[in-house]
């Protein structure tokens, strides 16, 4: 049989793969960045079960190391697909990590390392060195270093180095593979705050956003787990969230981006549970919570520290002495427009689906999101559509069942 | 006699740490046919140099005194079946205690001691050879299973498809609209060459295990018995009875319907009052009828709220003035579904709030009239309907009545919680408490027409998975591909039936007797048999109570006038296994006088291992599992819980022999908890030495 | 509360949403607008929002709140469903003037452009034939008077006292009709509420200068630069009525010398062109978030203030260059532009709002002081 290429390996991907290899199945898994794990390994914590996405992440890593039927690229993109279903030849575009496998993770290119780059898996709140390894729960285990960010014609790291595993001048590279079919789980990202004009990120420093409050709430998070604001670094005693800051609005993000209001829920149970005096108010459109993580929603908002509140926030001012926030909305059901303190806010930001390559056969709806099984193509998670990692994970063993049936039809031909 | 190799690496500061002439001592001392030190045994030179000797037959099992078994794993892989032990000298000794210290060297000698003992007592594994059936088993002929029917025969596997009405379609075939012509997936089904078809048919017993289920069908004119590999049951939902909605006006006027019986209504014909069958020009939808209300569904039936926009679609087909009034909650239309919901407010007619329905009655002239508070409109209101949709929740029906299972621990899929009988993982929501099993579509959780058939699909993946990792004699999740399993010793069993009780899966089935009856294919390996069984019957070839117990014994304690307390922590392998490593990553210190040994679970913990270190005058016995309770986080569902049980049952033990209790201790860690295991061990450590030395030391 | 059964005024829904309220269905209740809005209660426009979705034309008939709002255009710019608030208050004024006004002539007009501009053109037509038809008044007059050909004799065409007379005829005709309904819009308003007289002559000072200046708009958004434009606006009609009502026989004068009327009447000129040509850029341009949706009334009204202002210029121009029969043909034409333009706007089209909006807000200003008195007294 020939491998099925899936592409991205977050945890739609991931899932992908491993069923299919313990299906039987062959496995190219490319991924862009130089980590699998996508963006469920930067969550401090899952709800509604509020335990750590890395249990299930090294569940799987495990299956990657043990299975010989999974090929893992990093740094490496398809960028073209020739063929019919069950027979197809995919060219992947590899870029060079600059550490090879003999990299033993010691630590010492970074240690001789000077040049710093934006930490983009800790979404820029903190820094790395050039020379860097992509996060603890990294897949491959291994350091990559940023050309981009290296300060011109420096090679410390490669004196560093004691097992000569730093290759600074390696090249690109594109191989070329035979596939069956094709799993796109290419995933989503946040979107862009900035674009919220009236809700102060970008100007205000605590203002930020839910994807970054996940950061500062993780152990290995730029704050150690504890969540501060970031002017001072104190602990916030009274907390806003906004939801549908983008999500549920014709001018950003028409469609309802499914998540936020749980993750915002768990984010109150975060703050919550470190800060027993803390105040946490949601203010929302209409809270939703389907399925079982209604149970969750009901049990987090037994906390009488917790308050929800209809109401859409339309405005976010900052107190310029004390960088508190002034936090302007409507409280719909008693007609009263407020404007409260907090000491932070978080911006409940959307899903937006990533863009780039795709297979022609795959299209895109009027949002962007992957649509359509064309032939051995196959859209699987939020690139299909914003939802949980639970129905990720479902959606994602669905679309491999598909492409199983395919790779087993070109296998018969 | 087996020929060990013991290999120690000296590189990523493990030379720096330690005295490798003194560590490679130990590897001597052993019975080892080679023992060498190399400075970076992953490199390409160290692998060779390994692979030459098991090339060359000078070793046929191999220690590796290196890094986390979690690192290199592909560099450390050699020929199948070769046994290799991983000794972790990086994350756990050199990374997180104090260079050229005593206790360190200790550690890392205790470390390479207790590896070469487990490498002594693993045994290759003889995989199971049975004949397994891949045939798919799907139960249930609605949407979801059908759909699971024509997925997995196009994956090419024989599927049996059993539904107990007289044809298939489900809930399905009465609405009146859907994405996927129902009719047309019953077609491919019925005629599709891998699907065999029993309409009007029940299940009434299945026996065996995955891979070689035998299934006895029942119809009215007989039964008959049939083999399958895998199952997936998706028996669909059942309507929240109505009749508990009185206080939402069922009952009080035929023109109080459920959604249910409108889907009906409109997918027969117009939709009239059914009280005079005149036409209907006013409809309230009552959303949550039932659900996300504690006294009846705690949770949201997911599909309403798209439903009732689905049916004010039908009713708009036969009528643009008719007032049609929504009173909701929150309206639930995620993702893209949005759209939906913001073309049905567009109606001129169609009226939408959030509120609260706090009385639904007969009016004077026969209408019925729906008063709800706390509305957007700033006041309560009350209007007035030809028609009150109650827009009542999904109940699963996948747990009564339905698999017949002769198991010992019950005939059907285990429930957690709310009637769904998955196992509550976010990232695993298939897995069920029955090995072979899996739940789709709304049995599972609810949800609508679109995810129940992807759900269906992935349900069917996991049934495939199973019989091809069964044919390989392989695990399911989540020992994905482990070939080992259990064999019980049954001359000396003493029928205590503690195994076949807790076994997480059920996987035991008892004979008269009480003498458990391995079904080695139902088996997810996590080992609480073992751990379960007093008289240590149970074994794997790769892992044993004997093995743990060589290891326990290969830690050399010091005497009492040393001063140097030993801490044994059996920790689980999955979660707070990878939380030292990270702990080590980090560069974080902790107490060198803690021995960790690794365990598949919690649950296979037997105490014999803590009355055995106890009696070899170690101080203290940590345990170190996952969370456990409403949420848990143990792959195997339960297994820190037992341990949980079965440790607070050998305090009491203790207490008989003058042990402090205190000496032993449980904790829930989980994976990424790695900042608190410092504290956790050095405290752990502190209050032995505050309890004093072990006085069963030196016996 | 809640015994009486709420009826949806299916029909009202209709008529507003052709009013321009076409979004209004799609507000989802977010409240984005209160918030945007700097005038509301709080409330406001997200409760007229779903009071007009929900077809409640009583209650949002007594509500002096739509004129509370001068159309800065916050809300809707700010709208995440695009439901349009700031348009749904302005449908919600044409609904209201046309049902404030008894004669039922707003009423079509708003609802039929060929009603609209069939009454403009009659009252056009009516001020042709008055200039024309008559033996001692306009072409008629002329005609007994050939010397008014060869120099500009204007009182020898229309006579002051005569035309004066008319416009005294015509200031206080409207304004009977506009009390009427204005009568009719402060019943509306104050039905239920008691208000005692004290009140009602406290917040008097209060509605003049809000009439005046419009001071509450400058509160609104982003647009100080409307609010202004429109001040001016104000002050430039305010100028050139007071002028041609009480001070015509100042201002239509004979000779070529300097008058004082006249300096009033370049400001007025300057003042309505410019204000006027303006806003008819923005409008055809949708520069702003209130100009993007324009009416035939929205158009109509600066058209004819800008017609009138033009040919009010070239008037004084072509009589000052002495050309007899340009002059008498241009002030027909003046006439024949402003007359309708004042008997059909201020009664009944948007210019009603001079007194409906001052008055919407003395009501609510009225009715707040009274019931924040009722509440103390509690």
């Amino acid at each position: 049989m020939k491998p099925v290429l899936v592409i991205g390996g977050g945890i739609a991907g991931l899932t992908a793969a491993v069923e299919l290899a313990d299906a039987g199945a062959p496995v190219i898994l490319v991924e862009k960045s130089a980590s699998l794990g996508g963006r469920v390994a930067r969550m401090h914590q899952y709800f509604p079960k509020l335990c750590p996405p890395r249990c299930g992440l090294e569940m799987h890593y495990r299956r990657l190391r043990e299975s010989q039927a999974i090929t893992v690229l990093t740094l490496a993109e398809a960028v073209d697909v020739r063929g019919v279903p069950g027979d197809y030849e995919v060219d992947i575009k590899i870029a060079p990590r600059h550490v090879t496998a003999d990299c033993t993770l010691c630590g010492d290119c970074a240690k001789a390392c000077k040049a710093e780059r934006a930490d983009e898996f800790n979404y820029g709140l903190a820094k790395t060195k050039a020379a860097y390894l992509p996060h603890g729960m990294a897949y491959p285990m291994l350091y990559a270093i940023d050309r981009a960010a290296c300060t011109a014609g420096c090679r410390e790291c490669e004196t560093a180095c004691k097992y000569g595993a730093i290759a600074l001048d390696a090249p690109p590279e594109t191989r070329t593979y035979k596939i069956a079919a094709v799993v796109a789980a290419t995933g989503w990202k946040p979107y862009d705050a900035t674009k919220l004009d009236q809700l102060g990120f970008g100007k205000c420093p605590n203002v930020v956003t839910n994807v970054m409050l996940e950061r500062m709430a993780a152990v290995d998070g730029p704050g150690g787990g504890r969540i501060l604001r970031p002017s001072d670094g104190r602990e916030p005693r009274t907390v806003a969230f906004v939801q549908c800051a983008g999500s549920r609005d014709e001018k950003h993000l028409p469609y309802c981006s499914a998540v936020c209001c749980s993750a915002s829920i768990k984010h109150a149970a975060y703050i919550r549970a470190q800060y027993p005096e803390t105040a946490v108010t949601i203010f929302y459109i209409d809270v939703r919570t389907p399925g079982r993580l209604e149970e969750f929603y009901a049990r987090v908002n037994r906390d009488a520290n917790l308050q929800l509140i209809k109401g859409k926030v339309a405005r976010v001012e900052e107190n310029p002495a004390t960088h508190d926030l002034l936090v302007t909305a409507e409280d719909v059901m008693a007609g009263k427009k407020n404007t409260l303190q907090f000491e932070l806010v978080v911006l409940a930001t959307g899903i937006v689906p990533e863009p780039g390559w795709l297979p022609a056969g795959l299209g895109r709806d009027e949002f962007g999101f992957v649509s359509g099984s064309n032939g051995g193509f196959y859209a699987a998670g939020c690139a299909r559509r914003p939802e949980e990692v639970s129905a990720t994970v479902e959606d994602a063993t669905g679309a491999a069942l598909q492409a199983l049936a395919c790779a087993r039809r070109g296998a018969r031909a | 006699m087996s020929k060990l190799g013991v290999y120690i690496c000296s590189g990523c500061g493990i030379g720096e740490a330690l005295d490798m002439a003194q560590v490679s001592k130990v590897g001597g001392e052993s019975k080892a046919a080679v023992c060498r030190t190399h400075a970076a045994l992953c490199s390409a030179e160290g692998v060779a140099g390994i692979r030459a000797d098991l090339d060359s037959g000078a070793v046929d099992r191999v220690v590796v005194a290196a890094c986390s078994p979690r690192f290199k794993t592909e560099a450390f892989c050699f020929n199948h079946g070769t046994i290799v032990e991983r000794v972790n000298l990086r994350e756990h000794v050199a990374w997180c205690h104090k260079p050229g210290d005593e206790d360190t060297q200790m550690l890392a000698e205790d470390y390479l001691r207790m590896g070469i003992a487990r490498a002594l007592k693993t045994e290759a594994v003889q995989p199971l050879s049975n004949e397994i059936s891949d045939t798919i088993l799907v139960v249930g002929g609605g949407i979801a299973g059908t759909t699971a029917a024509v997925e997995a025969a196009n994956a090419g596997y024989p599927v049996l498809l059993v539904e107990k009405e007289e044809e298939l379609g489900g809930r399905a075939a009465a609405s009146r609209k859907l994405t996927v012509s129902m009719e047309e997936l019953a077609e491919t089904a019925l005629y599709h060459p891998r699907i065999r078809t029993y309409c009007s048919t029940e299940i009434r017993k299945i026996e065996g295990q995955p891979g070689m289920f035998d299934v006895t069908l029942g119809t009215v004119s007989g039964e008959q018995q049939v083999r399958a590999g895998a199952i997936v049951v998706a028996t669909g939902w059942k309507p929240y009875d109505a009749a508990k909605l009185a206080h939402l006006g069922y009952g009080a006027s035929p023109d109080v319907i459920t959604n249910e019986q409108f889907e009906r209504m409109a997918a027969k014909g117009p939709i009239l009052r059914p009280s005079n069958g005149q036409p209907v020009k006013s409809v309230v939808f009552v959303q949550c009828a039932g659900s996300r209300d504690p006294e009846h569904l705690p949770y949201c039936s997911t599909v309403c709220c798209l439903q009732t926009l689905r049916q004010i679609g039908y009713l708009r087909e036969q009528d643009q003035e008719a007032q049609v009034y929504v009173i909701y909650k929150d309206m639930r239309t995620p993702a893209q579904d949005e759209r939906i919901y913001r073309q049905a407010q567009d109606h001129p007619m169609n009226f939408f709030t959030k509120g609260e329905v706090a009385a639904v009655k007969r009016w004077e002239d026969g209408r019925v009239a729906v008063t709800a508070d706390h509305t957007l409109l700033g006041e309560s209101i009350t209007v007035l309907a030809d028609l009150v949709v109650l827009a009542a929740g999904m109940v699963p029906n996948g747990t009564e009545n339905i698999l017949h299972l002769t198991y010992r621990q019950g005939p059907e899929l285990p429930v957690l919680r709310d009637g769904f009988p998955d196992s509550h993982f976010v990232c695993f929501p298939y897995e069920t408490r029955r090995t072979g099993i899996y739940a789709a579509g709304t049995v599972r959780s609810p949800m609508g027409e679109d995810q129940g058939r992807r759900d269906a699909m992935g349900a069917a993946m996991k049934a495939i998975q199973c019989v091809e990792l069964a044919s390989k004699g392989r695990a399911v999740h989540p020992r994905g591909g482990d070939m080992s399993f259990p064999s019980f010793f049954l001359q000396r069993c003493t029928q205590c039936k503690r195994c076949t009780e807790e076994c997480p899966f059920g996987a035991l089935d008892e004979d008269v007797k009480g003498t458990p009856k391995p079904n080695p294919y139902r088996c997810r390996r996590c080992g609480v048999c073992m751990g379960a069984c007093p008289e240590r019957i149970v074994s794997f070839a790769n892992y044993s109570v004997d093995m743990i117990a060589s290891m326990i014994k290969a830690i050399e304690v010091p005497e009492e006038d040393e001063e140097k307390p030993r801490v044994l922590a059996l920790v689980c392998e999955n979660d707070a296994y990878p939380a030292l490593d990270l702990a080590g990553l980090k560069r974080q210190p902790y107490d060198a006088n803690v021995r960790v040994i690794p365990l598949r679970c919690l649950g296979s913990l037997n105490i014999v291992w803590i009355a055995d270190a106890l009696s070899r005058g170690i101080d203290g016995v940590m345990l170190i599992g996952c969370k456990y309770g409403e949420d848990y986080q143990c792959h195997f569902t339960k297994g820190s819980e037992l341990a949980a049980k079965r440790l607070e049952n050998l305090k009491e033990t203790l207490q008989r022999l003058q042990l402090e209790p205190e000496r032993l201790q449980l904790t829930e860690l989980a994976i990424d908890e790695w900042d608190k295991l410092p504290a956790l061990f050095d405290g752990f450590v502190e209050r032995m030495r505050e309890l004093g030395p072990n006085p069963y030391k030196g016996f | 509360m809640g015994n009486t059964v709420l009826q949806p005024d299916t029909e009202f829904i209709k008529d507003l949403m052709a009013a321009g309220a076409e979004d209004v269905k799609k507000c989802y209740q977010c409240a984005t607008c209160s918030v945007a809005c700097e005038l509301g209660d709080g409330a406001f426009p997200r409760r007229q929002m779903v009071a007009a979705q929900w077809g409640q034309k009583e209650k949002l008939l007594a509500d002096p709140a739509p004129w509370l709002c001068f159309y800065c255009g916050e809300c809707s710019k700010r709208c995440p469903r695009q439901a349009n608030p700031g348009e749904t208050m302005m449908a919600l004024r044409r609904y209201a003037t046309a049902q404030y006004d008894w004669t039922g002539l707003a009423r079509r007009m708003y609802g039929s452009a060929v009603w609209e501009i069939g009454v403009l053109l009659l009252v056009a037509a009516m001020v042709i034939a008055l200039f024309t038809v008559p033996q001692n008044f306009g072409f008629g007059l002329l005609r007994q008077h050939p010397e008014a050909l060869q120099t500009v004799r204007l009182d020898l065409f229309a006579p002051k006292h005569v035309v004066h007379r008319a416009d005294w005829i015509m200031a206080i005709g409207l304004a009977l009709l506009l009390l009427s309904n204005a009568l009719r819009m402060f019943r509306a308003l104050t039905r239920g509420k008691h208000v005692p007289l004290g009140v009602w002559l406290a917040c008097l000072p209060g509605m003049v200068a809000d009439g005046l200046t419009q001071r509450r708009w400058a509160k609104c958004g982003e647009s100080r630069m409307h609010w202004l434009r429109h001040l001016v606006l104000v002050t430039g009609y305010g100028t050139i009525f007071t002028l041609v009502v009480i001070f015509l026989p100042w201002f239509q004068v004979e000779d070529t010398g300097f008058h004082w009327t006249s300096l009033l009447g370049y400001y007025s000129t300057v003042v309505l062109l410019g204000s006027t040509g303006w806003i008819l850029l923005d409008r055809m341009g949708k520069r702003s978030e209130m100009h993007r949706f324009s009416e035939l009334s929205d158009w109509l009204f600066p058209v004819l203030l800008f017609l009138t202002a033009l040919s009010g210029i070239a008037l004084h121009i072509v009589r000052l260059a002495n050309e007899p029969m340009a002059t008498y043909t241009i002030y027909t034409v003046h006439l024949a532009i402003a007359a309708p333009m004042l008997i059909v706007e201020v009664p009944f089209g948007k210019w009603a709002h001079l007194l409906y909006r001052p008055l919407a807000l003395y009501i609510a200003a009225a009715v707040n002081r009274s019931e924040a008195m009722d509440g103390y007294k509690e």
